[in-house]
Order: C-alpha cells, then sequence, then structure tokens
C-alpha cells in the first residue's frame, strides 16, 4: 500500500481520484491548495492539479522534488498544450496529463511509478 | 511587441474551463462504469457531479459567448441604401454584370456596406456568369434579408458552404466566420420565378 496526495481544488476530479486510489489499495490524502500540499507528510505519489487556488503546482511540484525522498509527482491539467506538458516536465514532474482523462490511465501511471520503487 | 489579443485570452480561459468540467465529467462517469457496486452515498456523489457538471459546463459557455459579444463591441448601423450600392458595386466589380437595384427601404442593416459588398461579391463570383443580377432589401422582423437574385441555378448547400469558408473579408477572417460572428447567415434557394438567389440574413441595426 502506499501514501497517495491528491492536490486539487475541483471536487469531481478529487472525488473520483480519491476514490480510483483507494480502490487500489493505496492511503489517500486529498488537500485542495498548494499551503495544505506543502503541509502534509511526504507521500510516495502526488497526484497535482497545475491551477491551484492559492498558487501554481508547477512551484509546488519544485518544491517537493527538493526534498528528500522526493515523491513521484504526476500533474494533472486543463491546460493541454505541449509547452504546458513540458513547463510540468520541466519542474520535475514524472509524468503530465491533460484534463480530460481517462482514469484508467491515472492508474496505470500510479501503478508504473510504484513499480519503479520495487 | 503587440498587445496580447484579448479574444485569444477569452479563447484559452474558455478551452481550459471546459477541459476542467470534462476532466470531471469523464472521471464521474468512468467511476461510475468502473465501479458497478460502490456504495449508494459514493454513487449518489458521482451523480450529483454529473448534474453539476453539467449545469456549469452550460453555464460557462453562456458567459463565454456574453464576453465574445462584449469585446466584439457594437455592430455598425448602416442604411439600408448604403448596403445595397456597396453590393451593387461589389457584384460589378466581381462578375462584370449588371446590377438592378430595388428601391431600398428605410431599414439600418447591422453591418458595414464593405463588408456585406466583399462577402456577396465573393459569392456571385463563383457563379456561372448571368448578364444580370438584382438586389432587394426587405424587413423580417428583427433581421434584414438581402436578396442577389439571377436567372440561373442556386448552388447546393455543401458547394455554398464550401465557398463561404473560401470567401476572404476585408478584416482577414473568412466570410463563415464573418457570418457567425454577426449571427447571420446566407442561403441558395430558388427564387419562386424560375431563377435563384442568395438570401444574406442580418441583424437589424439599432
Amino acid at each position: 500500500m502506499a501514501h497517495v496526495l491528491i492536490v486539487d481544488d475541483e471536487p469531481a476530479i478529487a472525488l473520483a481520484l480519491e476514490f480510483l486510489m483507494q480502490q487500489d489499495g493505496h492511503a489517500v490524502t486529498s488537500v485542495r491548495t498548494a499551503a495544505d500540499a506543502l503541509a502534509a507528510p511526504v507521500p510516495d505519489v502526488v497526484l497535482l492539479d497545475v491551477m491551484l487556488p492559492d498558487g501554481s503546482g508547477l512551484d509546488v511540484c519544485r518544491a517537493l522534488k527538493a526534498r528528500d525522498a522526493a515523491p513521484h509527482v504526476l500533474m494533472i491539467s486543463a491546460r493541454g498544450r505541449d509547452v504546458d506538458a513540458a513547463h510540468g516536465l520541466a519542474a520535475g514532474a514524472d509524468g503530465y496529463l491533460t484534463k480530460p482523462f481517462a482514469i484508467a490511465d491515472v492508474a496505470a501511471r500510479v501503478r508504473a511509478l510504484l513499480a519503479g520503487d520495487a | 511587441m503587440s498587445a496580447p489579443d484579448p479574444r485569444d485570452a477569452l479563447l484559452r480561459a474558455l478551452v481550459e474551463r471546459v477541459r476542467g468540467r470534462l476532466g470531471s465529467l469523464r472521471a464521474a462517469v468512468e467511476t461510475l462504469d468502473a465501479f458497478p457496486d460502490m456504495p449508494a452515498e459514493a454513487r449518489a456523489q458521482f451523480q450529483a457531479v454529473l448534474r453539476d457538471e453539467t449545469a456549469a459546463l452550460a453555464d460557462d459557455l453562456a458567459s463565454a459567448e456574453a464576453d465574445h459579444r462584449r469585446l466584439a463591441g457594437p455592430r455598425p448601423a448602416s442604411a439600408a441604401a448604403d448596403v445595397l450600392a456597396a453590393v451593387a458595386d461589389a457584384v460589378t466589380a466581381a462578375t462584370g454584370a449588371l446590377v438592378a437595384v430595388g428601391t431600398p427601404p428605410a431599414l439600418v442593416v447591422g453591418a458595414a456596406p464593405f463588408d456585406v459588398g466583399a462577402l456577396l461579391g465573393a459569392l456571385a463570383a463563383r457563379l456561372p456568369p448571368p448578364p444580370a443580377f438584382w438586389l432587394s432589401c426587405e424587413s423580417t422582423g428583427a433581421l434584414v434579408g438581402l436578396d442577389l437574385g439571377w436567372a440561373g441555378r442556386a448552388p447546393a448547400a455543401d458547394r455554398l458552404a464550401a465557398w463561404l469558408r473560401a470567401a476572404p473579408m476585408p478584416d482577414g477572417s473568412d466570410a463563415a466566420s464573418w457570418l457567425a460572428a454577426h449571427d447571420a447567415a446566407v442561403v441558395a434557394e430558388p427564387d419562386g420565378a424560375g431563377g435563384a438567389r442568395l438570401r444574406l440574413l442580418l441583424a437589424a441595426g439599432a
């Protein structure tokens, strides 16, 4: 079982991701702001929205990746241009998904990231 | 460096909002499909997401449409006589044919004469050249109908649509985009007297 942190201020997305990750057997923490994301215990995987009410998910990603035992970060955003994905990856993200995404894709990517730790 | 076009910013914001809404809708639908045995309370939450996000999406689109109208600003208000004169000049220039202009009614049209002339001139140039056109204008309630007729057959709707997409307008757009931006439409139809006409429906000017 891994610890997954969901950072998204869209309640519907957060609800679906929470349910999905719990069904995969993970412990889930869900927050809506950049500040709460940085205050949460360091998880194994972060599902991180780019546009947060109090800041940029890109900044959150950089801060998380600068920590010891940095978590995997999968960015999720409504910004769908190639340059947006490039910014996410440049910030250290391990992947970038554009909304609307397939929930099966999220689950598969999380499994792949965790399998890389094994 | 030129200032960013506010219409580009509006479009980008709309795309991001709609992507977000679609993300919520897709996630909810896929979760409901993937977990048919989920507890009733969770199911109700996802069903509420479908209702709420659909309503929010409709609100977003209505808001974007209103913003677009605000950015477009007021439409020009042109006397029908000026519009008819501009169309006659443009059609003659494009085809070499004479244009018989009916007596212009005392109407105001919500479009610039030069633009309307460019549009109908471009369409007339696509027709098998008739010796003459006739041009008239009438009120149809909130709209003004401007008819360009000739002795011949009306082009098929798909051909007319292709012509509209290819016809350049003075503002750099194409005729199809110009029509959409002006809440206008053009149809090709038999005129009931053995000929054909292009009927351009425009908003009446204030």
